[in-house]
């Protein structure tokens, strides 16, 4: 066991490239989906509110600003 | 009008491939002017044909020939000769070699020739091929007498 | 397919594929890391080093796919001002600068133990250089124009103008003399590499494609989201699915 983690010497440099590509790529997804998530949230509020059109075209803007 | 090469879309087509067309030509003509600068390295044959002089700091890059590494002991000299199949060039090098580095390796070193056309290295850099494959296999190629490391740096 | 063009069904047709991408993403991913890992033999001349390649090789190929993809949706947007296209390649380019970045950084960790070197100006991991300036570049004007009409046109540009720095990545190698070896898997013949090495390779290729493509929809749907916010479609996406 204690062998696959040295990975013959080389450990630090395959370990540290397999956790680069992993944190990475969870920060993409979470960044996305965290956006998915504080959209609806936001348009929901906005239709709840009523006064769809005003704020909608807010959410809209804020987007296309970020 | 919603034909799907309108005139309006074919002239933006045609001024997309203008575009295209025109940054690849600009592109290729400096890239062929500037050929041998973006070359990372010079051969031993460009060596020995006079392109480089004594004491022009540069790169060269060679497979290490069979059985021509020399070690000084004690020391971390080491002297060693390079070919890309055609010439040779002998390098003299005071440094920790890469993991890479053996006889028959590719090999990069950064320096200059001296008065008497030994390369002086600095830095030396290993250049491995494009194969992969298991111990077991590069032996039994060698075996069958196909070497793994024949390709040299230099493909042309 | 014009009917696919119009948002509202490009967002339910997106989000229909989601999950089964999402599923395929997991298995490719699972076999190619174990793969990788275990059950690949170690290299006969970089021992172990040379398991980087799972996670390098689909990088850089992922940094130059999707810059192609990003370059056909450029055009497609100049030439029929299909919208969709410049939500793709808005979705696409935080996608691409990452994994040319990562391209670069596990280049570089694998570069160190086998080359010597962690960074060299030879002329593959120079142009990969370029590529990540040119995505970097598109957010940059994105963001300095003042309307989004204007950033899309100027970004779709160039991306185009670009797209020539493609194939001198992929050829840098055999059209000059660089420290990076030539291509593993391009040729035309029979991959340089032992079957029980290049299985795995092939399926984390294949697992980051089916990333960039699950990843690149979720951003495309957020884009639809707030684009038409003040539609009767949006509306109800938000209210029927909490």
């Amino acid at each position: 066991m204690l062998e696959f983690f040295q990975m013959g010497g080389y450990g630090l440099y395959v370990w540290l490239s397999y956790a680069a590509v992993a944190v990475v790529l969870f920060l993409n997804v979470w960044v996305s989906v965290m956006r998915h998530r504080r959209l609806k949230k936001s348009l929901r509020v906005t239709i709840k509110s009523d006064s769809t059109a005003t704020q909608a075209v807010e959410i809209r803007q804020e987007y296309v600003d970020a | 009008m919603h034909k799907f090469l309108n005139p309006a879309r074919k002239k933006r087509l045609y001024i997309v491939l203008f575009i295209i067309a025109g940054v690849s030509i600009a592109l290729a003509i400096m890239m062929t002017a500037l050929r041998q600068h973006i070359n990372f390295f010079y051969s031993p044959s460009q060596v020995a044909a006079g392109e480089v002089s004594a004491g022009q700091r540069f790169r060269i890059g060679g497979l290490v020939v069979d059985e021509s590494v020399m070690r000084v002991e004690d020391s971390l000299q080491v002297r060693f000769a390079l070919t890309d199949g055609a010439q040779e060039v002998w390098v003299t090098y005071a440094g920790i070699l890469p993991d890479l580095f053996r006889e028959g390796q590719g090999i990069v070193a950064q320096g200059a020739l001296d008065e008497a056309g030994v390369f002086q290295a600095d830095e030396v850099l290993a250049k491995h091929d494009e194969n992969y494959m298991p111990p077991e296999v590069a032996q039994a190629l060698a075996e069958a007498g196909h070497p793994t490391q024949l390709s040299t740096p230099d493909a042309t | 397919m014009q009917r696919l063009l119009a948002l509202k069904n490009f967002y339910a047709f997106a989000k229909a594929l989601s999950p089964w991408l999402l599923l395929t993403w997991v298995a490719l991913l699972a076999y190619g890391v174990i793969g990788g890992l275990v059950w690949a033999p170690a290299d006969y001349q970089q021992g172990e080093a040379f398991r980087i390649i799972y996670v390098h090789v689909p990088s850089a190929f992922l940094s130059l796919g999707i810059y192609t993809a990003m370059a056909m949706m450029a055009a497609i947007h100049l030439i029929w001002r299909v919208k969709l296209a410049t939500i793709w390649i808005a979705a696409s380019v935080p996608i691409g600068a990452s994994f040319t970045f990562l391209a670069l950084l596990t280049g570089a960790l694998w570069g160190k133990p086998m080359w010597g070197t962690w960074w060299v100006w030879d002329a593959r991991l120079t142009s990969e250089l370029v590529l990540l300036f040119l995505y970097l570049g598109y957010i940059a004007l994105h963001r300095a124009m003042p309307r989004p009409d204007m950033a899309e046109r100027a970004g779709s540009l160039l991306i185009l103008i670009g797209v020539v720095n493609v194939p001198i990545v992929h050829f840098s190698v055999t059209w000059w003399y660089t420290l990076h070896q030539g291509p593993t898997l391009s040729r035309f013949a029979k991959p340089a590499m032992a079957p029980e090495m290049l299985m795995p390779l092939l399926a984390m290729i294949a697992a980051f494609g089916v990333f960039y493509v699950w990843l690149a929809l979720l951003c495309a749907r957020n884009a639809c989201l707030a684009r038409e916010s003040t539609s009767t479609w949006v509306q109800e996406e938000v209210i029927n699915n909490a």
